[in-house]
């Protein structure tokens, strides 16, 4: 019931929503802020599509998308620009906030441009994390070695394309 | 009458003091155009936690923006930055709300009121809120903090962070500091940053920020707006915007460090010139003063033998 209703005050939050858009112009446009600890990649960009990796699946976000909050797995953050031009970058973590006024922001914490991704060095530092997975003592050191195998993982795919 | 002695003795001392604020004027000049740009790079990492804060209603009011600081400023300076929503009926359950103060300054002193502003702040919240141990913890990030505050608040304390500030702060050191902050075992419902905000290389502000955990993003105001999110993404969510709040303050605190470092050596090496070019005067004057007496006293006892 309570379930029920919560649902319900939700589609008409977002009816409400795009009521307000509809109003507002500056809805229509997706102003994207992406940013990693190394790089400013976006600043309040105005851009047509970003597709993310999320913990629960990779989704991409368009003007109006839904409010949402979302923590970012290792992968490929694609951005597509006014221009149609696509910009693929790799993420190692981070979070993702899509706010109500259409507004994106992602945080990583350390991001690269595809092309400057090395995959003979990913490669190297897969074989170190597993290697250093199997010999992982306690719970942690074994989750923080499966994490750097995730990433390293996901870095040579991301670089052989 | 002075010493000739001590007078050479002095100016040299001084001498050798200006040298020093001048070696450590570059030094920070330096460090601080490595700390300004890098602060471009992290502004963002304010700016998304804070615009989801103000989007979710946690937060009543707009974010600052950075183009706008100015004009905000003026507005927002007088009355401290309202954090939750603050109707006076809420003044009972705020006093219950359990707090946490993180400090954000570093271990080197010699910087002007950098460090001594934000525990004079946290020192009047402190008094304002009637804190008393239990609901009201205190995060030292940098050992200034800790010297300042240990005195009068040691029974709140949570957390000691040295070693901060030797180097230029990275998301690591930011994300180890959300960790000890979230391990520490303590739950607080409303966090609060004090840390200085950079403007210009003359100009650096006490600033406040709101972090807020799992169970207060869940229940934000507008949080109904918002998509589901399951709990474990939430908690990665709010443990995560700690740690980029904690490494935008970071830098904002280094770049205004090291600015008001730059602006104090500067001062120093002035006030040391002044000094210096006051007491070669002294020096010169008994030296000639010293000739003088000798030249009569030479002279007289010729005088005398005649």
């Amino acid at each position: 019931m309570a379930l029920a209703f919560r649902v319900g005050l939700r589609s008409l939050a977002r009816k409400l929503q795009v009521r307000s858009y509809a109003d507002a112009p500056s809805g229509e446009e997706m102003a994207l802020t992406f940013a990693a600890g190394n790089k400013v990649f976006y600043d309040k960009k105005v851009v047509k599509q970003v597709d993310v990796p999320s913990m629960s699946g990779a989704f991409g976000i368009l003007p109006k998308h839904v409010p949402t909050l979302a923590v970012l797995r290792p992968g490929v953050v694609a951005v597509t620009e006014n221009d149609g031009k696509l910009t693929k970058i790799f993420v190692s973590s981070g979070t993702v906030t899509v706010n109500d006024d259409s507004s994106v922001q992602v945080l990583a914490e350390e991001a690269h441009p595809l092309e400057s991704l090395d995959r003979s060095a990913a490669q190297e530092a897969l074989s170190k994390a597993q290697s250093e997975l199997n010999s992982a003592g306690n719970e942690k050191a074994k989750a923080e070695a499966a994490i750097a195998v995730e990433v390293a993982e996901e870095i040579l795919k991301a670089a052989s394309g | 009458m002075v010493q000739l002695k001590q007078v050479s003795i002095r100016l040299k001392s001084i001498k050798n003091i200006q040298k020093i604020t001048k070696t450590m004027k570059m030094v920070s000049a330096s460090k601080f155009t490595k700390a300004e740009r890098d602060l471009q790079a992290a502004r963002p990492f304010g700016y998304a936690p804070r615009k989801f804060y103000e989007m979710s209603q946690l937060v009543l009011g707009k974010v600052d923006d950075d183009d706008k600081d100015k004009k905000k400023k003026k507005a927002a300076a007088p009355p401290p930055p309202t954090t939750v929503e603050q109707k006076p009926a809420d003044k009972e359950k705020e006093k219950k709300m359990k707090r946490i103060y993180i400090a954000m300054t570093s271990d080197r002193g010699l910087c002007g009121g950098v460090h001594s502003g934000v525990a004079r702040r946290i020192k009047r919240d402190f008094t304002e809120r009637l804190a008393d141990g239990a609901n009201h913890k205190l995060v030292c990030v940098g050992d200034k903090a800790r010297l300042i505050l240990r005195r009068v608040y040691a029974p709140h304390m949570l957390l000691n962070v040295k070693d901060v500030g030797r180097l230029a702060p990275g998301f690591a050191d930011a994300s180890l500091l959300a960790a000890v902050i979230t391990e520490a075992g303590y739950s607080y419902d409303i966090g609060e940053i004090y840390y200085n905000k950079y403007y210009t290389p003359v100009k650096y502000e006490l600033n406040v920020i709101p972090v807020f955990t799992k169970a207060a993003i869940e229940n934000a105001p507008n949080m109904m707006a918002f998509d589901d999110v399951d709990e474990d993404a939430l908690e990665c969510y709010a443990e995560w915007t700690l740690a980029a709040l904690l490494y935008y303050a970071l830098k904002e605190g280094a770049a205004s460090e090291q600015s008001a470092r730059m602006a104090a050596m500067d001062n120093a090496t002035k006030n040391a010139a002044e000094m210096i070019k006051k007491l070669t005067l002294l020096f010169n004057r008994t030296r000639q003063a010293v000739i003088t007496r000798e030249l009569i006293e030479i002279i007289s006892g010729a005088a005398a033998l005649k």
